[in-house]
């Protein structure tokens, strides 16, 4: 085995034990052996934390016929989810310099993201989770919090210039600031220069038609695939115009 | 010592408080119109019971226990201020006139709403959500908002600093306070007594949501408990300890006010519902380790007060796996509902189980989810066929189920609802055969 496979190994081991400690210490030696910050990122790190992240929460593959479906001994609960974003920012901290280094690296600098929990809502870590995830994608993120008024998201979009907005909800009630989010947008005639995004417990795929909003996030690593994609599909439009 | 962060009078809490807040006792003496509404609203629950085989104290009777005939699977639809605000609204899709703080102010108006409620909806029992899971009672700061339950901006014991933080869990410990006079508890204590009152014909179902580890998440804030259960696991028992002892007080307070219901053998006695989820926040092996030490306490607690049968604790995702191995050796009695994620159609339903060991029977119960109310009628009738042959298929001594529907979504098609019942009552007839 090489230095540099040895070195990824031993990152990869200590990310998926969840280890916060060594990670960033792993991270540093990874370097150290000469491996690229930016590939270690995107091909490494963000992958790993994607895979789990991304894992189903039942066992669908020794499901029977009428039986329950029983949790997956690999699901991840929240409390690992914390944990991968104490790591995955554990890990970025060290990349940083490196990354800043050689900004024309960066060329995948994908778009400007305002995140935020809707008012009424105070979850807040699957959001910061995804706020996480897309800033070490590359996104330039803002993220305005919890409990944040429609007027707010509107007033951000506007003077930050927004690509995507991206709102999560795990309450049910609270989805009706969602509904103000989009309609305030409408009136203020900036709806379609952007995308918008949601997720959380309280979202569903069927709320993009309902709500008026471009994509849903199931998970953690959806919400960065689907965001990767609606960049696309903007720059693709204002190519066009 | 560090000076403690806690407020702990209700009283001071910040922010527009509702008068509720104020009133450890809340008396309240309806209007003739307001009597009128609640009347009539009584008279159509009852006249509508009278069509079918069994009343709905004896249908939730021989359901909870099995002792009686029983003629379908009994469904609930559970009452809450989300609920209240589309009855008042018209049942419109989005709330937008009453709101929830109004409830909070106005106790008559909760009331008036919960009878409007079960006269629309035909729930076979009145199961009472609670009118918050305790946000209010265990945080330094909170919200209230229009819609939804009060925010739980920031702990009692929300700090990084683990000193800190334990200093104000045992602040908050040998301080304990009474939940009776706390936050939306005493409203929850007033709307269970006026409904055993006003509906002596419906078993009603008083609850004490949240649990353990909501109590602890509160009181930790929710990202600091589940790093807490990661890597400071002595913290996380204390934030539990704390969680447990002020559920148990709640617990204590619920009891008071349901009176005399835990009796086998009292047909006209009415229920309790604790509900501790948290399952789907931690892995098997945190799940467990929390539960033996939030059973270890309430367990035994709950033995002395005589009625295990009466109290569920639901707990989402890893509980078949882990809780029924720890009930059985913590328990040795009954009276415990395990919930385990069984989402056969799109994660839209759980089953969840109950076991007593006293009685020697199991008790199952189907969670209707968000996502089945607005999945149409095809699925809902698979949906409802697929527990049917579920059940059928578990051949287990004095085998009971029930239907628990989520609450009522902002954005769920009334329709919706009424096609469930009408579909839950034409496929949920004894014997299940699937």
């Amino acid at each position: 085995m090489s230095v540099q496979n040895e070195a990824v190994k031993n990152l990869k081991d200590a990310f998926y034990a969840q280890d916060d400690t060594k990670c960033p210490e792993l991270t540093k030696k990874a370097l150290e052996v000469g491996i690229d910050p930016l590939d270690l990122l995107e091909n490494y790190l963000l992958e790993w934390a994607k895979e789990i992240t991304g894992r189903s929460l039942y066992d669908t593959e020794h499901a029977e016929e009428g039986k329950p479906k029983l949790r997956s001994e690999n699901a991840v609960m929240l409390s690992d989810l914390v944990m991968i974003a104490e790591v995955l920012t554990a890990c970025v901290e060290v990349l940083k310099p490196e990354l800043a280094k050689n900004v024309s690296q960066s060329s995948k600098a994908s778009g400007k993201v305002i995140i935020g929990t809707v008012e009424g809502d105070v979850h807040d870590i699957g959001k910061s989770l995804v706020a996480s995830m897309l800033a070490s994608a590359g996104f330039m993120v803002k993220d305005v919090g919890y409990d944040v008024p429609a007027k707010v998201f509107v007033n951000e979009a506007k003077t930050y210039g927004v690509d995507i907005l991206a709102l999560s909800c795990s309450l049910s009630m609270a989805k009706l600031t969602t509904r103000d989010v989009v309609n305030n947008l409408k009136k203020v005639g900036i709806r379609d220069n952007l995308k918008i995004i949601i997720g959380g417990q309280a979202h569903y795929e069927s709320d993009c038609e309902v709500l008026g909003v471009d994509a849903f996030g199931a998970s953690i690593s959806a919400a960065l695939t689907k965001s990767n994609e609606l960049m696309r599909i903007l720059r693709e439009k204002r190519a066009k115009n | 010592m560090k000076m403690m962060n806690i407020e702990f009078h209700s009283q001071e809490m910040r922010g527009d408080y509702p008068r509720v807040w104020n009133q450890p006792k809340i008396q309240c003496h309806f209007s003739e119109t307001e009597q009128l509404m609640i009347e009539r609203s009584h008279h159509r629950m009852v006249e509508r019971s009278k069509t079918e085989k069994l009343s709905p104290r004896e249908r939730a009777w021989g359901t909870i226990y099995g002792h009686d005939p029983i003629d379908y699977i009994p469904m609930e639809v559970p009452y809450s201020p989300n609920a209240a605000n589309r009855v008042l609204d018209s049942f419109i899709e989005s709330p937008s006139i009453i709101t929830n703080k109004d409830l909070y102010d106005y106790p008559n108006l909760n009331f008036l709403s919960l009878a409007l409620f079960f006269a629309r909806i035909p729930s076979d029992s009145l199961f009472l959500l609670v009118q918050s899971y305790g946000e209010e009672q265990l945080t330094s700061k909170f919200r209230l908002v229009d819609h939804g339950p009060p925010l739980a901006v920031e702990g009692i014991a929300q700090t990084a600093d683990a000193v800190e933080a334990k200093a104000n869990l045992e602040f908050f410990m040998d301080n304990l306070p009474d939940p009776a006079n706390r936050g939306l508890f005493p409203l929850n204590l007033w709307i269970t007594k006026q409904s055993i009152k006003t509906f002596p014909e419906f078993l009603v179902r008083g609850c004490c949501c949240a649990g353990s580890i909501a109590s602890a998440s509160f009181l930790r804030g929710p990202k600091e408990f589940l790093l807490d259960v990661r890597k400071r696991p002595e913290l996380a028992n204390l934030a539990i300890t704390c969680g447990t002892k002020y559920l148990l007080r709640k617990l204590d307070r619920m009891i008071e006010a349901i009176g005399e219901p835990f009796d086998i053998d009292n047909k006209n006695g009415n229920a309790l519902w604790w509900c501790d989820g948290g399952g789907g926040y931690l892995t098997l092996e945190e799940f467990k380790r929390t539960y033996d030490l939030h059973f270890g306490i309430s367990v035994p607690y709950c033995a002395k007060k005589g009625f295990p049968p009466f109290v569920a604790t639901v707990a989402g995702g890893p509980a078949t796996q882990v809780v029924a191995k720890t009930i059985e050796e913590q328990i040795g009695g009954g009276g415990i509902m395990v919930g385990t994620g069984v989402p056969p159609i799109d994660e839209g339903f759980e089953i969840m189980e109950r076991r007593d060991k006293t009685l020697d029977r199991l008790y199952m119960d189907g969670a209707v989810g968000v996502k089945l109310f607005l999945a149409g009628e095809e699925p809902t009738r698979k949906w409802f066929k697929d527990f049917a042959s579920y059940c059928a298929k578990t051949p287990e001594k004095g085998l009971r189920w029930e239907i628990f529907t989520s609450s009522l979504d902002p954005h769920l098609p009334l329709p919706n609802l009424d096609m469930l019942c009408r579909v839950h009552r034409e496929t949920m007839n004894y014997p299940v055969t699937g």
